[in-house]
């Protein structure tokens, strides 16, 4: 069953036309890679799918909840929408810890509790010794994880990660594929924007993005 | 809120430098008002933190002076009132009302000594138990014996040896103690009875002993003394209440309420409005640009679930942080500082108590710096709250609508301000201020439309002052922040200082000598002769080579007393000269001398009407049908005496003189008791036997200088301090233009020129419209001062305002252009 389904979905900023009647659909435990070049609505897309962004037309429905309906966005956001992007992750001032508790806390979930929430989160992700450590005391690595930690916590079921491995080499790359692809496992639906190839080979179905319209859809077994 | 505050207040210790300045900006006010309410608090002694020094160890101090057998009128409530004889109480008498306690002799009176000067004096026994921890000792040791003192800090320059003149014996200074709540204070202490005499219980003032009792007196013991007539003050009962200290009596008014005028209340709202609002203002651009460099991590927090609302309160705690950190630092400097002040004040020789603070004026001016900060940070919490996350996510120019403010709404309140400061020019000065509040508020709202239009004037300027106007037109939330600040502060101080300088001009144009400029007058208020010859003779003494000109004055008849001469207006036109002639001293009688002198020259026609036995008077007002009205309280007056004007050579001077024909025609007694001579007044203080006064005519003598000098401080400070904030700021913003300007081939020169041209800008601005609205609001001010009978003066301070409006934005740009950074920034990539 898809957890979130764009329908016929367009994005007009004046006479750009950022997408063009997209429809995609990702189950929970899949993992979906976005694929194109530059400028053609890739990072949009993913705006649009976590409501970010509102479709010019066209539905966009979050575990079942059609967006255009929804009176309070950000509180989906903070409850079942995780984002993760290429850098801008984590805010500065805050620790490892304390930014994966934000969107808990801004849920009004009190600090001990957020605080649990995100150290058994950080845990998963294999970052729970960082807990305490400012941003600019981590790798490139460990940010983008944490960052993924924060896009999980609190039971959210879509993972919106927009060039993850932009700014990272080739191993800590597959490491945080590795921890995307193994959250999808465990029942995610991933949504992964990414203009590698070679990561793509870590999705259940690849997504190709041209002039904001999907030039092609395969699955991985085809990709392959 | 405990997420938004933890936010909040990491982001303000990431970027010390710009929080330190955000609070010292809010901090500002807070540290001012508590140190001046400290220092005050702390040199005030009330009558229970001067409890040791006024009573030592004694546990009650009762006065020698009383009633005898009083009549007790009970008023219900336990209050009562007595009326009776009045009585000296001896120590006999007093012993057997105070089973088991012991007396001991304490007085405080003045004491002359050789220089006539009087001094503070006590006679008290220190080395007894019951006097300890009156004065410290710091040198020397304590008077054991008759004819021995100790004397004040201070006082030790007088030597070892000081004449009591009036008890015609000489004491021996064995030490010197400190008054610890006067530290620097002058004064004498010594055994009873070698300061004032052996008869200390004459009753007139100052004597008493302090009671040492095996036990405390109580509430029932001191009714029962009182109610004999006895005055008495309990040690128990002044620590268990207090006293009347008059700062607790003002702020007991202030809780039970009391009618307090409107204008008070417009004006006090009004200053806290300006401080509020200039905090405001001065940290509002300071908060803006911190919201630029936070866009990124607020779209972040967006992402994250963050709603508009989550963005405008974390941005709006990042006022109410640093509000709160202004107020707590402003308030702990403050009392530090006013402790500090008054122990250094003490240093020379006013009062200190323990460190004490008004807390009820302390705690709601740090609530009024937190509100500051969260106003200051409002208008970027708004803006955060509008921002497009996508947009900035996206890396492009947020775009976030940029207001011209509220023209419309800024121009109804300059109406409304301008309307109500014209109906109020005539009242009372705080509902003037209340209504230029108005027309400030008006144009905060108007400054950003104002600093858009003034923009597009700058197409024909030189290119750094082009691109430093553009720009600073274009962040206009900055600029107009900055330039408002710069506005209300030059309105107050231009109000202010054409208000005040005209009420100085119009105090000097009405100002009437009653004796030609540089002269002195010597008055006798004795009643023999020989002590009047004593005045003279020391006169001669202090004046060695002056002339001295004799007159007479009235004497009452059966008394041993001066009486005043006046010369009455008689109704109809008069001006300021007969509001006073003569002064406070009464006309004088004499002889042609006197007269030659007091109209500063020889006037033969003058001369010869006074030989006619006809008073010269120096009003014209004064004089109706060739006669003057003379009052004296006497019976007989007032009459009426023939009388002719002359004018003297001093203008404006007022006054007359009376010959002595005309003075027995009316059948006045005289006697001689004034002297007047020439005079440059010296360094030392004239010196004069007692009884004797003197008046020195140095004509007005109230000047006006310190006073616009301390209005063009503030404006110097608040001038260039803010616009020096947003030129930092906006060099800070315009460092990626720098860079261009700096890869095209700009010079170093180029580049100052364009950061003066910033800070001219700004505070050209408000420079400007602040002198416009201070000139309207001082000229209203011109009105409450200054109107008598429908005629004004308004005089301008011309220096003043063109060093305000001229000079002030001159030195914030060649300061900003000469002190700012200005090394060339590099070029980056730039997110557009």
């Amino acid at each position: 069953m898809s957890f979130v389904r764009l329908a016929q979905v367009s994005r007009h900023y004046g006479e750009v036309h950022a997408l063009k009647r997209v429809s995609l659909e990702v189950a929970e435990g899949e993992l979906v890679a976005v694929m194109g070049p530059s400028a053609s609505g890739k990072s949009t897309l993913l705006n649009v799918a976590g409501g970010l962004d509102l479709p010019t037309s066209g539905t966009v429905t979050v575990d079942g909840a059609d967006l255009a309906q929804v009176r309070d966005l950000p509180a989906l956001r903070r409850r079942a929408v995780g984002y993760v992007f290429q850098d801008l992750n984590l805010i500065p001032s805050l620790t490892a810890a304390e930014n994966v508790m934000l969107p808990r806390e801004l849920d009004g979930v009190r600090t001990r509790r957020a605080r649990a929430e995100s150290l058994a989160v950080m845990e998963e992700v294999g970052v729970a010794n960082l807990a305490d450590r400012f941003p600019d005391e981590m790798s490139g690595g460990q940010r983008q994880r944490v960052a993924i930690a924060r896009a999980l916590v609190g039971d959210r079921r879509l993972v919106l990660a927009d060039e993850p491995t932009g700014a990272l080499d080739t191993h800590v790359s597959d490491e945080i594929l590795h921890v995307l692809r193994g959250r999808a496992d465990a029942g995610a639906a991933v949504l992964l924007v990414t203009h590698e190839s070679r990561y793509a080979a870590w999705a259940d179905r690849v997504v190709y993005l041209r002039d904001g319209e999907i030039v092609d859809s395969s699955l991985l077994e085809q990709v392959r | 809120m405990r997420a938004l505050l933890r936010l909040s207040w990491r982001a303000a210790r990431r970027s010390k430098g710009r929080s330190a300045l955000i609070v010292a900006m809010i901090a500002l006010p807070v540290l001012a008002i508590t140190g001046v309410v400290t220092a005050l608090s702390t040199m005030a002694v009330s009558e229970r933190e001067g409890l040791t020094t006024s009573m030592g160890a004694a546990d009650a101090y009762v006065e020698a002076f009383g009633l005898i057998n009083p009549e007790v009128h009970d008023m219900g409530d336990g209050r009562f009132s007595m009326s009776g004889k009045g009585h000296t109480w001896t120590a006999g008498e007093l012993q057997p009302l105070f089973p088991g306690a012991r007396l001991v002799p304490h007085r405080e009176e003045s004491v002359m000594l050789e220089d006539r000067a009087r001094y503070p004096g006590m006679e008290v026994d220190l080395r007894d138990p019951v006097s300890s921890g009156m004065r410290r000792l710091v040198e020397g040791r304590l008077p054991a014996a008759a004819g021995e003192v100790v004397v004040s800090p201070p006082m030790r320059r007088m030597g070892t040896t000081l004449q009591l003149p009036q008890r015609n014996r000489s004491v021996k200074v064995v030490g010197v103690v400190e008054n610890p709540n006067q530290p620097m204070g002058d004064e004498l202490v010594s055994l009873p009875g070698t300061l004032f005499g052996e008869d200390a219980r004459n009753g007139l003032s100052g004597g008493g002993w302090l009671v040492d009792m095996p036990e405390p007196l109580l509430r029932d013991d001191v009714d029962r003394l009182i109610r004999k007539g006895i005055h008495v003050k309990s040690r128990a009962l002044l620590q268990e209440r207090g006293s009347l200290d008059p700062r607790e009596d003002a702020l007991a008014m202030f809780s039970y309420g009391f009618a307090v005028p409107a204008a008070m209340v417009a004006g006090f709202g009004a200053l806290l409005l300006m401080i509020v609002l200039e905090t405001a203002v001065l940290a509002g651009p300071a908060f803006a640009v911190s919201l630029r460099r936070r866009r990124t991590e607020l779209a972040m927090i967006s992402a994250q679930g963050g709603s508009s609302r989550h963005l405008r309160t974390i941005v709006a705690t990042d006022g109410l942080v640093l509000g709160g950190l202004a107020a707590v630092a402003g308030a702990a400097l403050g009392l530090g500082g006013g402790v500090a002040a008054a122990y250094v004040l003490s240093r020379f020789g006013s009062r200190i108590g323990p460190p004490d603070t008004q807390w009820v004026v302390v705690l709601p001016v740090m609530l009024l710096s937190v509100i500051s900060g969260l106003v200051a940070a409002l208008v970027p919490a708004a803006q955060a709250a509008r921002q497009s996350t996508t947009a900035v996510l996206a890396g492009r120019a947020p775009d976030v609508r940029i207001r011209t403010g509220r023209p419309l709404l800024g121009l109804a309140l300059i109406v409304a301000g301008l309307a109500a400061t014209f109906a109020a020019h005539a009242s009372e000065e705080m509902w003037i201020l209340a209504a230029m509040t108005l027309v400030v508020v008006g144009l905060v709202a108007l400054m950003p439309w104002l600093v858009a239009r003034c923009g597009r004037l700058a197409s024909r300027l030189p290119l750094p002052f082009r691109l430093a106007v553009r720009d600073a037109s274009r962040h206009r939330g900055r600029t107009a922040s900055a330039a408002a600040a710069v506005m209300a502060v030059t309105a107050a101080v231009m109000a202010f200082g054409i208000g005040y300088y005209s009420n100085y001009v119009d105090n000097r144009d009405r100002y009437v000598p009653i004796q030609p400029l540089g002269t002195l007058m010597i008055s006798g208020e004795v009643p023999t002769t020989r002590e009047w010859a004593e005045i003279k003779a020391k006169a001669v003494v202090t004046l060695p080579g002056a002339t001295f000109i004799e007159a007479h004055e009235i004497r009452e008849p059966g008394s041993e007393e001066n009486s005043i001469l006046m010369l009455p207006r008689q109704g109809g036109r008069c001006g300021p000269m007969c509001e006073r002639p003569g002064g406070d001293y009464g006309i004088p009688v004499g002889d042609e001398r006197l007269l030659r002198f007091l109209l500063g020259r020889d006037d033969p026609a003058a001369t010869a009407a006074f030989a006619a036995g006809k008073v010269v008077v120096f009003e014209p007002g004064l004089v109706r049908d060739g006669k003057v009205r003379i009052s004296a309280e006497m019976t007989g007056f007032p009459a009426d005496a023939p009388a002719v004007f002359v004018a003297p050579s001093q203008p404006k001077q007022a006054g007359a003189v009376v010959p002595f024909t005309a003075a027995k025609k009316l059948g006045l007694k005289t006697w001689e008791r004034r002297l007047y001579t020439r005079y440059t007044p010296r360094d030392e203080m004239l010196m004069l036997p007692s009884g004797a006064s003197s008046y020195y005519e140095a004509g007005y003598r109230n000047y006006m200088t310190p006073q616009l000098w301390a209005l063009f401080g503030v404006a110097f400070f608040f001038v260039v301090s803010g616009t020096f904030i947003a030129t930092r700021l906006a060099a800070a913003d315009s460092r990626p233009d720098l860079a261009t300007v700096h890869a095209i081939g700009g010079s170093p020169r180029v580049r100052r020129l364009l950061l003066a041209g910033q800070a001219g800008y700004i505070s050209g601005i408000g420079v400007l419209t602040g002198a416009v609205t201070g000139t309207v609001a001082g000229i209203a001010l011109t009105w409450s001062l200054t109107e008598r009978a429908g005629s004004v003066t308004i005089a301008i301070p011309w220096l003043f305002v063109l060093g305000v409006v001229v000079g002030l934005p001159l030195l914030a740009m060649v300061l900003a252009g000469a002190l700012m950074r200005n090394a060339p920034p590099p070029l980056n990539r730039r997110p557009t």
